[in-house]
């Protein structure tokens, strides 16, 4: 991912396949803003549990994907208890929703390839 | 429960030193956030899901610090890397194929010093990555010879972990070596600034 914040963004498809931390965390975003202990649960209960990432990863990942301006930071509902310092939310950037998009279309060609060699039999039911 | 508790959020803590500064600075607050809000998850669950929770948890930390790490290394700093990962290698084939140990104690005081002449702050990481092959590869290339020859049972018997303490007399030469190294760095850069003031 190269640094984006200071010139156009590039081809969505170049930074294509996404990691699964990064696919993980673009998806968990899709729904809206979250901070990061809420984007580790979503990612992990939308992958039932395959993909569990630790605070080091999920920060790091988050670090590259700023920069490559596919999430940006947000204020966040004003909940924030006097006590404690604000979170940081992050939110799906218009780019990161292009990319995002990219991806998911790219896994869906892999999946009719699959269809048209009978490697899948018949679409999975969508449990939620 | 609250010494393993205690005992995590402390390895946790540590590892949070072993971030670059700039990361650490940005994402501390944040990380130790998360992990708090995970470990009082796991410490309702019972003890089990908080083991494994401090385990995985450390365990992300230190690879995670190992990646930023890595994204920070400029190609400078990554040839120095080159340069010390192949004198960490030579000094053990030294070390297999001389009869004494002053032969080995030699080659890292020259790698060191090598490594020295171009490395950049702080020196003490270089010189541990030149010396830490000597224990590693002793103990990793007699545990291969046990499982080819079939006697995986010595594994436990031989007192194989003694060979880590290599690890001090090599950290030793290394550091020796590095370090003058930067002393004749610093003496050259004072006596070429005295000579361009005289002149």
């Amino acid at each position: 991912m190269t640094n984006a914040a200071s010139s156009a963004p590039p081809d969505p498809f170049t930074l294509l396949p996404l990691t699964p931390a990064v696919f993980g965390i673009l998806m968990a975003l899709a729904d809206g803003e979250k901070h990061g202990y809420a984007i580790m649960q979503a990612v992990a209960a939308e992958t039932a549990g395959g993909l569990r990432m630790g605070p080091g990863t999920l920060y790091g990942t988050l670090d590259r994907m700023l920069r490559a301006a596919l999430v940006s930071e947000s204020e966040g509902p004003g909940e924030a208890a006097p006590h404690r310092e604000r979170r940081r939310y992050y939110r799906l950037t218009d780019y990161g929703r292009r990319v995002l998009r990219a991806e998911i279309d790219r896994l869906q060609q892999v999946i009719n390839l699959a269809r048209r060699k009978k490697l899948i039999l018949r679409p999975q039911p969508v449990t939620q | 429960m609250k010494t393993i508790h205690r005992i995590t959020r402390l390895l946790f803590h540590f590892g949070l030193c072993l971030y670059p500064v700039d990361f650490r600075k940005r994402y501390a607050t944040e990380i130790t956030r998360v992990f708090e809000e995970g470990l009082a998850d796991a410490v309702t669950a019972g003890l089990g899901p908080t083991l494994g929770y401090g385990a995985k948890t450390v365990a992300d930390l230190c690879a995670s610090a190992l990646r930023e790490r890595l994204r920070c290394v400029g190609p400078r700093d990554g040839l120095v890397v080159f340069v010390a990962v192949i004198c960490g290698h030579l000094a053990v084939c030294i070390d297999f194929l001389a009869t004494e140990v002053q032969a080995t104690l030699l080659v890292l005081l020259l790698s060191g010093f090598l490594v020295g002449t171009v490395a950049s702050r702080p020196g003490w990481r270089w010189a541990l990555l030149i010396a830490v092959w000597l224990p590693l590869l002793h103990v990793a290339l007699f545990a291969f010879a046990l499982v080819h020859s079939g006697a995986v049972e010595g594994f436990s018997r031989h007192p194989y972990l003694s060979r880590l303490l290599l690890l001090l007399p090599a950290l030793v030469a290394s550091l020796v070596g590095l370090y003058l190294a930067v002393l004749m760095r610093f003496v050259g850069r004072r006596l070429a600034g005295q000579s361009r003031r005289q002149s």
